[in-house]
C-alpha cells in the first residue's frame, strides 16, 4: 500500500480523473441516498433558458450554489437539488421566428399556432446537451436527469393552481397601462423588443410650448394679485396629445416665476409662469430682459425685441390646486371631468428642458398616467365612449384621431402611418401647432430634433399608448413583502436591505399579460362584456368546465377526452397539452348560460419561474406534504446573479408572500456579474 | 476562485487571477502531499500504528493540530454564515502559512533523518491528520482537487473511510487540542522569523549564510518567557545564532516617530502643526506607550487630544552593524557581520546544497551513500574542512577528497568560491 506519486500538478487531468470516478461510482446519487432520513436542506435551482448557450456567468453562479450543498452534505443533511429548464417567453420565440423566417403576423396564417409552438418545443431544448457538458465539467452537482422544464402540462397545471389561488385573494384585476405600441404591427411591444438595435432614430418634430389659461378664481393671493391673463408654459414634442391633455405637472421643490411679456405672434401683453431655471432658454433669441426698477417700454408689432422681466419668484408647491382652461376643447373625460384641468406635483419633473411645467395626457404616456393616479383626487385621462359604450383614448388603434376631433378625425397622428404618397402636407401636430398660434395659446413653436423609438419590425414610430392588461395588485401585499423579506439572510447583506427593500417597497402592479403564443395561457374564461368570468386551477376543474359546455351545445367535444382527473402518471398526463392552441379553442358557459372565450394573454414567464418551488413538484396535485409540511418549502438557498433582484429573486418572494404567505428563501447569495478583464 | 474575491464583487474574469490561486494554493497543498508521500512511502507509513496520544507529540505537532482544530472552527463558522471566501482564505492561509511555511519547513528532518520512533511517527500521523482535514474542509470549494487529495491519502492506508470525501462527514474540531498559548507564541516565532528573514531580503543575505544574533526588546516577563521558549526554533529558521532578549532596549534601539499628515489632516486641520511639535517631543516611553496602548493623549497647551496609533509613523532607527525592523510591537534588530568564522559556515552550508541538488538530478535514491570529489581551491578547502563533519551527516557522504585537477564534475561558481564538483555512489 502505498500514497500515490505524481509527476507534477496537473489540475485539468486530476479534474477528468475525478468526473469520471463521480460518473462512474454516482458519487452524486450516492451522496443523496447516504443522507436517507436525514434533515434535508432545501436548494432551488434557478432554471435558464436552454435555447441559449451557457456563459462564463453561469460557470460562476454555479460555482458559487454548488459549494453549499456539498458542505451541508458533509454536515449530514440530504440535499435533493433538481435541476430546471425556463422554456416559455420572447427569447425562444423570436430565436424561432428568426430561424423559420416569420414574423408574429405570419403566426395563425402562413404557420398555425400549433405548429409554431412544436417548434418553439423543439428550440428550447436545442443546447440542454452544451449545458450538461458544462455543468459535468465545472463539477456542479445537480440532477440533470430529472429536471422540472416549465412547458410540462404539469407544471403548467401547477402555475394555473397558483393564479387561481392569488386570484380567490381578489389580487388580480384587468386594467390598462400606457405600453409601447406599434399602430402598423397592431401590437405592444415589449420593453426587450424596444431594445433590439437600432430602435431609437434621430427625428425632427414640430415642438410647441402652449399657454394654459389659469382660472382666476382659482389662482393663490399672490398671483391673483397680478392683472391680467395668467399663463402656465408647457412644452410637449408630440402636440398630438394636447386634446388629450388633462392635468399640468409640477415639482413642488422646484423655483418658479412669473414672467411679464408679450405674445410674440399676436403680440398680446401675457404674464406667464415657468421654472426660473428654464427662463434663458424660454427666452433666448428675440427676447430681451428689462432689469428691475427700468422703464417698461412696452411693445409694438415689428419691434425688434420683445421685452420681458420677472415680477415674482415662488416655489412649485404654491402652484398645486390652480385650475386652467383647456386647451382644446374636442372632448371631455367621460367620467370625474371635474377632476381634469389642475396643476398636480410629480417628482419626475426636471429642469433641463421645456418649461418645467410638464403637459400632462395621461392616455399616453406611463408617468403621465402614474401621476395622475396618484393625485388628491385622481385627475381622469382623457378617455371617451366609443360606439359601443366602451372608454377608448381620442386615437384609436390604428393611430387615427376619433371623429371627436372633428376636422382633425380621421387623421394619423403622424404622417409615417399613411402608405406612402398619401401623407397631407400639413402632420396633425402642424396643423395643431398653426390653431394654437392663431388663439393666442402658442407661445413658441420650433422644430426639434431628438431620438424617438421606431417599431424593429415595421420600421414605423412607437406610440405610448393604453393598452388593456391583466395585473397582480402587488401594491396591496408590498408592505408584507417587505416585512418578510427582513427575515431573509442576503449576502451582500446592501443587497438585500438597499437594492432588494427599495425595490419591493416602491413595487407597482404586475403586469401579468403577454400577448404571444409558446407560454402559459391565463386561464381566465370571460363573457363577452367581462361581466361574468371564470379562473381555472387544475385540469380537472377545466375538464368539468368543459362538460358543461358540452351539454349548453357552446362545444361538441372534449380536447381533453383521454385524461383520467386524479390519475397522476406520466402517461395520463402526455395527453394533454395546456398551450394557447389548444385552450383558446375552448369556450366554456357562464352562470347564466352565456359563452365565455378565454382571455387572450398568455402570462408573463417570469411568473413560470418564481412557480418553481411548488411546480417542481406538481403541487398540490402531488407531493402536497412535501411543501405543506416544510419539508422542501422555504428553500434554505438560493444563488444567482445579482441581476436577478428584479427577475427570479423577486418573483419567487412575491408568489410565496401571495399564495402561502411565506419567504420562499432563508439565505439568499446574489453572486456579482462577471467582468472580462480585457 | 472562490478566495479572489467574494462571490458579490464584480469578478473581473482574470486568467492570471486564476493562475495564482493555483499556483499558491493548490501548488503548495499538492507540493506538501507530495512531501508527505514521498517519505511516508519510503518508510512504509500506512497508519497502521496506534495514535499517538496528544500529549507525546512533540510541540510543534500540538501546535499544528491546535492550529488545525481552530481552522476547523473558523472554517465551519464562514460556511454558516455563506462566506465562502472568508473560508478560502482562511484555508489557503493555513496551508500556505501554517502547514507548509512553517510545520513541514521546521519539521524536514524528522521525515527525511532518523528513525522509524515514535516521533517520527508522530511527524507522520500529524501530516497525515491535517492534509485530510484540509481536504475535508476545502472539499465545498475545491471538489475536483479535495476529492483527489482525501483519496490518495485514505488510498495509502487501511483507515476505515468514505469512498468520497463527499461522502464524508465535516470534521468536528476537538476543541482539547486548541492552546490558544501555544498558538500566540508560535505566532510570534512567525512574526520575528519573518522579520528577520525581510532584513536579510534587504541586505541580500542568504538565508544559508548563518549570522551572529538578535536582539529583541521584550515588554514584559510574559513576553520574555514566550519568546525564550520559541527561541530554538527562530535560531534555526532564520539561521543565527543567539537571541539576546533586552528589558531596557532604551540607548540600543531609538525608536524615531513622525505624525502621519494624511490621516491626521482631515481629523485637526489647523492643529496640525501643535500636533506636530507634541509628537517631535515624545520620549522613547512616550512612543513604547502608544505602541502598546494603540493611542496616546497629548497636551497641546490650550487642550489634550487622543492620538491613534495609525495616525502617526514609527520607524526604528539602525545601529551601527546593525538592521532593525518592526511589525507592530514587536521589533527585532540583526547583527549583520559576518566574521571569517560565519563566512565558512555560509560556505559549507552552500556547498551542501549544490550536492543535494546534483544527488536529486543523479538520480540517486535519498538513501544512497555518496562519495565526493572537490577541485582544489583554497576558499574552499578551508570552509569544508572547518565544517567537514556537518557536510558529510548532511548528504551522506562516506569519502570527501580533494584533487589538484579534475575532467568530470559540474563547475560551481558562487561569491568567491569557484571550484569542480563530482559525486559518485559510494
Amino acid at each position: 500500500m502505498k500514497f500515490k506519486e505524481y509527476k507534477k500538478l496537473d489540475l485539468p487531468r486530476t479534474a477528468d480523473d475525478i468526473r469520471n470516478f463521480w460518473k462512474s461510482e454516482g458519487i452524486f446519487a450516492k451522496s443523496i441516498t447516504s443522507r436517507e432520513g436525514r434533515d434535508s436542506y432545501v436548494f432551488y435551482e434557478g432554471p435558464p433558458s436552454a435555447n441559449g448557450k451557457p456563459g462564463i456567468h453561469h460557470v460562476i453562479s454555479r460555482t458559487i450554489k454548488d459549494i453549499f450543498p456539498r458542505y451541508k452534505t458533509m454536515k449530514g443533511f440530504q440535499v435533493k437539488r433538481k435541476a430546471g429548464w425556463d422554456t416559455h417567453g420572447l427569447p425562444v420565440e423570436l430565436g424561432v421566428e428568426k430561424e423559420l423566417g416569420i414574423t408574429k403576423e405570419d403566426i395563425g396564417h402562413k404557420i398555425s399556432i400549433e405548429a409554431y409552438n412544436e417548434a418553439c418545443k423543439k428550440a428550447v431544448m436545442r443546447y440542454t446537451d452544451v449545458w450538461n457538458e458544462m455543468t459535468e465539467k465545472i463539477g456542479y452537482w445537480v440532477d440533470m436527469d430529472h429536471p422540472y422544464i416549465t412547458f410540462k402540462p404539469k407544471y403548467m397545471e401547477t402555475v394555473w393552481w397558483l393564479l387561481k389561488k392569488i386570484y380567490d385573494k381578489g389580487l388580480i384585476y384587468k386594467g390598462y397601462t400606457i405600453q409601447p405600441y406599434s399602430p402598423k404591427a397592431g401590437t405592444g411591444l415589449s420593453s426587450h423588443e424596444l431594445n433590439q438595435p437600432g430602435t431609437y432614430q434621430e427625428v425632427t418634430d414640430t415642438t410647441v410650448t402652449a399657454q394654459f389659461e389659469a382660472v382666476r378664481e382659482s389662482l393663490p393671493e399672490f398671483l391673483n394679485e397680478e392683472g391680467g391673463a395668467l399663463y402656465l408654459l408647457a412644452w410637449t414634442t408630440t402636440p398630438w396629445t394636447l386634446p388629450s391633455n388633462t392635468a399640468l405637472t409640477i415639482g413642488p421643490k422646484i423655483d418658479y416665476v412669473l414672467v411679464e411679456t408679450f405674445n410674440q405672434y399676436t403680440h398680446k401683453p401675457i404674464k406667464v409662469i415657468l421654472a426660473k431655471a428654464l427662463v434663458p432658454l424660454q427666452f433666448k433669441g428675440k427676447f430681451t430682459e428689462v432689469p428691475s426698477g427700468a422703464d417698461w417700454p412696452g411693445y409694438q408689432p415689428g419691434d425688434k425685441k420683445v421685452p420681458y422681466r420677472i415680477l415674482k419668484e415662488f416655489k412649485g408647491k404654491q402652484l398645486l390646486g390652480i385650475r386652467y382652461h383647456q386647451l382644446l376643447d374636442y372632448a371631455l373625460p367621460y367620467e370625474h371631468a371635474e377632476n381634469a384641468f389642475r396643476v398636480i406635483g410629480g417628482n419626475f419633473v426636471t429642469t433641463e428642458d421645456g418649461t418645467g411645467i410638464v403637459h400632462t395626457a395621461p392616455t399616453f404616456g406611463a408617468d403621465d398616467m402614474q401621476v395622475a393616479q396618484e393625485a388628491v383626487p385622481p385627475v381622469p385621462p382623457m378617455l371617451v365612449l366609443d360606439e359601443a359604450g366602451n372608454p377608448v383614448p381620442l386615437v384609436d388603434l390604428q393611430g387615427r384621431f376619433r371623429p371627436e376631433l372633428k376636422e382633425l378625425g380621421g387623421k394619423y397622428v403622424k404622417n409615417e402611418y399613411y402608405e406612402e404618397g398619401t401623407a397631407p402636407e400639413r402632420s396633425v401636430d402642424v396643423e395643431i401647432a398653426i390653431r394654437l398660434k392663431e388663439e393666442n395659446k402658442a407661445f413658441k413653436v420650433e422644430k426639434y430634433a431628438h431620438s424617438y423609438p421606431n417599431c424593429w419590425r415595421t420600421d414605423k414610430p412607437v406610440l405610448y399608448y393604453p393598452l388593456d392588461s391583466w395585473f397582480i395588485r402587488v401594491t396591496e401585499i408590498r408592505d408584507r413583502m417587505f416585512e418578510l423579506n427582513q427575515e431573509i439572510n442576503w449576502k451582500p447583506k446592501a443587497t438585500g436591505e438597499g437594492r432588494f427593500g427599495n425595490w419591493l417597497s416602491s413595487a407597482n402592479d404586475w403586469n401579468l399579460s403577454r400577448s404571444r403564443y409558446w407560454g402559459v395561457p391565463l386561464p381566465i374564461w370571460r363573457s363577452e362584456d367581462g361581466q361574468e368570468e371564470v379562473i381555472i386551477g387544475s385540469v380537472a376543474q377545466l375538464k368539468e368546465e368543459i362538460q358543461k359546455a358540452i351539454g349548453s351545445g357552446f362545444m361538441e367535444e372534449d380536447p381533453f377526452a383521454g385524461f383520467i382527473p386524479g390519475d397522476m402518471s406520466e402517461e395520463n398526463y402526455e395527453r394533454i397539452d395546456l398551450h394557447k392552441n389548444i385552450v383558446d379553442r375552448i369556450v366554456l358557459v357562464s352562470k347564466s348560460g352565456r359563452p365565455m372565450k378565454r382571455e387572450t394573454d398568455l402570462i408573463d414567464v417570469w411568473f413560470d419561474s418564481g412557480s418553481m418551488p411548488y411546480a417542481q413538484w406538481h403541487y398540490p396535485f402531488e407531493n402536497k406534504e412535501l411543501i405543506d409540511s416544510g419539508k422542501y418549502f422555504p428553500a434554505d438557498f438560493i444563488a444567482e446573479g445579482v441581476d436577478q433582484t428584479r427577475g427570479w429573486f423577486y418573483t419567487l418572494h412575491a408568489i410565496a408572500t401571495m399564495a402561502f404567505d411565506s419567504v420562499a428563501y432563508r439565505n439568499v447569495v446574489s453572486n456579482g456579474l462577471v467582468l472580462d478583464r480585457r | 476562485m472562490i478566495s479572489n474575491a467574494n462571490p458579490w464583487d464584480n469578478l473581473k474574469f482574470d486568467m492570471e487571477g486564476v493562475i495564482e490561486v493555483k499556483r499558491k494554493f493548490f501548488g503548495t497543498l499538492y507540493n506538501t502531499y507530495s512531501f508527505f508521500a514521498l517519505y511516508a512511502n519510503i518508510d512504509d507509513f500506512s497508519y497502521a500504528e496506534e495514535e499517538i496520544a496528544l500529549e507525546k507529540r512533540p510541540e510543534i505537532d500540538r501546535w499544528i493540530l491546535s492550529e488545525l482544530n481552530t481552522l476547523i472552527l473558523d472554517t465551519e463558522m464562514a460556511y454558516e454564515e455563506y462566506e465562502p471566501t472568508r473560508a478560502a482564505r482562511k484555508i489557503s492561509d493555513f496551508v500556505q502559512e501554517n502547514l507548509s511555511n512553517w510545520y513541514v519547513r521546521l519539521c524536514r528532518r524528522r521525515f527525511w533523518k532518523g528513525d522509524y520512533q515514535e516521533d517520527k511517527i508522530s511527524a507522520y500521523q500529524t501530516l497525515f491528520t491535517c492534509l485530510k482535514v484540509v481536504a475535508q474542509l476545502a472539499a465545498p470549494i475545491a471538489p475536483f482537487f479535495s476529492e483527489q487529495l482525501y483519496r490518495d491519502l485514505m488510498g495509502g492506508t487501511r483507515l476505515e473511510g468514505y469512498q468520497s470525501v463527499h461522502l464524508s462527514y465535516f470534521p468536528d474540531s476537538n476543541k482539547a487540542s486548541i492552546d490558544k498559548e501555544l498558538e500566540h507564541k508560535m505566532g510570534k516565532a512567525q512574526t520575528i522569523s519573518s522579520l528577520v528573514l525581510s532584513l536579510r531580503q534587504r541586505e541580500k543575505i542568504k538565508v544559508r549564510q548563518p549570522l551572529q544574533k538578535i536582539m529583541i526588546p521584550v515588554l514584559d516577563p510574559g513576553d520574555r518567557a514566550e519568546i525564550e521558549a520559541v527561541a530554538g526554533l527562530i535560531k534555526s529558521e532564520v539561521n543565527v545564532k543567539e537571541i539576546e532578549l533586552l528589558d531596557d532596549a532604551s540607548g540600543i534601539l531609538v525608536k524615531r516617530i513622525k505624525p502621519n499628515f494624511k490621516t491626521l489632516g482631515p481629523r485637526f486641520g489647523k492643529d496640525m502643526k501643535a500636533i506636530a511639535g507634541a509628537v517631535s517631543k515624545m520620549s522613547q516611553e512616550d512612543i513604547q506607550d502608544m505602541e502598546q496602548e494603540g493611542e496616546i493623549l497629548l497636551d497641546l497647551g490650550n487642550k489634550r487630544i487622543k492620538l491613534q496609533l495609525e495616525e502617526v509613523e514609527i520607524s526604528s532607527q539602525d545601529i551601527e552593524g546593525w538592521l532593525v525592523a518592526s511589525s507592530g510591537p514587536v521589533t527585532v534588530a540583526l547583527d549583520v557581520t559576518i566574521t571569517d568564522e560565519l563566512r565558512k559556515e555560509g560556505i559549507a552550508r552552500e556547498l551542501v546544497n549544490r550536492i543535494q541538488n546534483l544527488r536529486k538530478e543523479s538520480g540517486f535514491e535519498v538513501t544512497d551513500k555518496i562519495d565526493i570529489k572537490f577541485l582544489k581551491n583554497k576558499t574552499v578547502e578551508n570552509a569544508i574542512l572547518s565544517n567537514l563533519q556537518y557536510i558529510k551527516t548532511e548528504t551522506l557522504t562516506a569519502d570527501l577528497i580533494f584533487e589538484d585537477e579534475m575532467k568530470e564534475g559540474i563547475a560551481i561558481a558562487f561569491d568567491e568560491v569557484n571550484t569542480k564538483l563530482f559525486i559518485q555512489k559510494h
